[in-house]
């Protein structure tokens, strides 16, 4: 079996692994920018595509097919982003013959319509957030609809994802401008302007219910993540099982997750994302119809590996795994290392990477297509690394986590790594207290005595080391200088040898 | 006697060396370093032990410094001549454009008051819009860029003088 992964990054060597763990030839796929990117050598065969941007390369749906064509790949797995939600892709992609190792075209274009996607789950009694059941076209916003609704509200792209095309209003004029703005957005991001409004829910807690189906109407729940620690509706750390979360509500979110499924009948990994107010009552949002960035804390919590159990299925259309043998054990954390700087609003970097120290050790896992020398652009995703820790309870996964933040150092760019630490070792992080809008009133907290010792050690440290270049060029200057005298003195020298 | 001054984000440092001898903010300490490579990796070594320091150029004078659990930017200024500092020069006012980019949108106008926070412009890249707000409160003393522009990275987009 021979698998092209229409994807790069960290999650295009995370399937190649997968493929080798099976014994099965991976394929990768390529830009100009990235013929030396490590999926590129990581993969069994390699072939171009198209140039940097991704719009003639990796979103270029001609030009993945006529590479797995031309490879002869027997499947194509999408990953996350890209072509992965486009249901013109997998409809293509199978009418060549090659398997899709995803959910159904059929399934990928309900899901991404995010207005037809409520209708299927509150059609399979699943609750919903109010909220309008029709799009709105720019501009053409209906009186009193947010009124009727209740302030605040959010706007979303109809076929929205990643967090872009939303934005939050409290009142009729805030109302108008934000629609302009996301549909404004949505039209850049997805080629579709068209947007909804749904209600606010806050405090909320973000919690997603991974699932597998087999497209025959059998759908297994394989836990729950909570990924409350958003920036702007961009997840940054993700935690399984949900700290603190009720039993009875745990169950209901299960059965709700796989009514869902069942409703489409959903074939391939997909996760089910709620809302849980504080209330416990809890409401649908979307389904992601692909491999999440975060399934790895799903991976250390549950021993099942999601992707090599995804192939399979592809491979042989059948779920080998019972629902009784799916447990929870201990506690999984991820942090997402992301090339963006915290001090400048989270604006993307960019950089050489010059020095690399990747943590590890007993239950730390890093997902990452870095390496020292590379140079990271900002043509692509921001996400460069993902930093995952498994501990037999929450507390043990907390300071495994700490410490290996500590050790991950990345330099030549900016990183957002010590803002990670600083939410993980927060008050409300470290009691499981957080929801999704923990971070936008987030301040770091002020220095230690511990740093400020750190602090002080770096300044001797650099000092030291400027003190020693300079010496050693003033001496190098000096030495070159007295070359010619040392060459005549040598030559005089010669004799007595 | 070799002095420098060390900056790292507000806090200042008075590092002097004499040999082996060093000496930080006028307290004398042990400490030396041991290079690991030729790329900037080196450990330093103090009584208690030893910790390893990863150090990069960014521009005059100014690196980032990594160990672990820490990255900063780091200015390490030796005193030249007659011991005068030289002024880091900090362009505070300035909105510049981090990456390339179209400018979607111009909130402001010279002359225009505004508060701290506020939008200014709003640049498309990577098929984001990314607001640009004032780091204070303060007036506009220009507008660089107009709707529509292209910027390139590092390119001024409006020129703030803070509110005194």
């Amino acid at each position: 079996m021979k698998i092209l992964i229409a994807n790069r990054g960290e999650i295009a060597v995370r399937i190649m692994r997968a493929c080798r763990d099976l014994g099965y030839t991976s394929v990768a796929v390529y830009s100009d920018r990235d013929r030396e990117a490590l999926h590129t050598r990581y993969a069994d065969e390699a072939v171009y595509i198209g140039p940097t941007p991704a719009s003639q390369s990796y979103l270029n749906i001609d030009a993945v097919l006529a590479a797995a064509r031309k490879t002869k790949a027997d499947a194509i797995h999408p990953g996350y982003g890209f072509l992965s939600e486009n249901p013109l892709f997998a409809q293509k992609v199978e009418k060549a013959g090659i398997i899709f190792i995803g959910p159904s075209p059929e399934a990928i274009a309900l899901t991404g319509d995010k207005l037809e996607a409520r209708k299927i789950a509150a059609q399979a009694g699943v609750p919903v957030l109010p909220g309008s059941e029709f799009s709105l076209a720019d501009g053409g916003v209906p009186k009193e609809i947010g009124t009727d609704i209740g302030y605040p509200v959010l706007v979303k792209a109809v076929s929205g994802g990643g967090g872009r095309g939303i934005r939050l209003a409290d009142s009729d004029e805030e109302l108008l401008r934000m629609v302009g703005s996301a549909s404004q957005e949505a039209e850049l991001a997805f080629g579709d302007d068209k947007v909804y409004i749904e209600k606010f829910v806050r405090p909320a807690r973000h919690i997603e219910v991974q699932i597998l189906g087999d497209g025959n109407g059998n759908i297994l729940v394989i836990g729950e993540r909570e990924c409350s620690i958003q920036r702007r509706h961009q997840k940054l750390i993700e935690e399984a099982p949900a700290p603190g979360l009720d039993k009875e509500v745990r169950a209901r979110l299960y059965e709700a997750a796989r009514q869902v499924g069942l409703a489409l009948n959903y074939r391939s990994l997909g996760t089910v994302e709620f809302l849980l107010a504080e209330n416990q009552n809890f409401y649908f949002i979307e389904v992601n119809p692909r491999i999440q960035v975060e399934h790895p804390i799903t991976e250390l919590v549950t021993g099942i590996d999601l992707v090599n159990t995804q192939i399979l299925l592809a491979a042989s259309g059948c779920l080998t795994l019972q629902q009784d043998q799916i447990q929870m054990r201990g506690t999984a954390i991820e942090a997402r290392v992301i090339a963006e700087d915290p001090d400048q609003s989270f604006m993307p970097t960019s950089g050489q990477v010059s020095y690399l120290k990747i943590p590890s050790g007993s239950g730390i896992r890093v997902d990452s297509a870095l390496y020292q020398g590379m140079y990271i652009s900002t043509d692509y995703d921001s996400l460069i690394a993902k930093l995952i820790v498994w501990g037999e309870d929450r507390a043990t996964a907390i300071r495994r986590m700490l410490g290996a933040l500590e050790e991950f150092n990345i330099a030549g760019l900016t990183t957002d790594l010590g803002y990670l630490r600083d939410i993980v070792r927060s008050e409300a992080f470290l009691s499981g207290q957080v929801d999704t809008m923990y971070l936008e009133s987030f301040q770091t907290t002020d220095s230690s005595e511990d740093e400020e010792k750190l602090l002080k050690e770096t300044a001797l440290a650099a000092a030291l080391f400027i003190h020693n270049k300079l010496k050693q060029t003033a001496a190098r200057v000096t030495r070159e200088a007295n070359q010619w005298r040392t060459a005549a003195w040598r030559e005089q020298m010669v004799g007595f040898y | 006697m070799d002095k420098y001054h060390v900056t790292i984000g507000g806090k200042e440092y008075q590092v002097e060396i004499e040999g082996e001898r060093v000496w930080i903010d006028g307290n004398e300490v042990y400490a030396g370093i041991h290079f690991l490579n030729d790329d900037g990796l080196f450990m330093l070594e103090r009584d208690e032990g030893k910790r390893e320091f990863h150090i990069k150029p960014r521009e005059e004078d100014v690196y980032q410094v990594t160990t672990r659990g820490l990255q900063v930017d780091t200015v390490v200024q030796p005193e030249r001549g007659h011991g005068k500092k030289r002024e880091v020069k900090k362009d505070e006012g300035s909105i510049n454009a981090p990456i390339p980019g179209v400018v979607s949108q111009v909130l402001v106008t010279a002359g225009d008051a505004v508060d701290n926070n506020q939008v200014l412009v709003v640049l498309e890249s990577m098929k984001m819009l990314m607001e640009f707000r004032a780091p204070f409160a303060g007036t506009v003393e220009k507008v660089l860029v107009s709707k529509g522009q292209n910027v390139e990275k590092g390119d001024g987009m409006v020129a703030l003088k803070r509110t005194e």
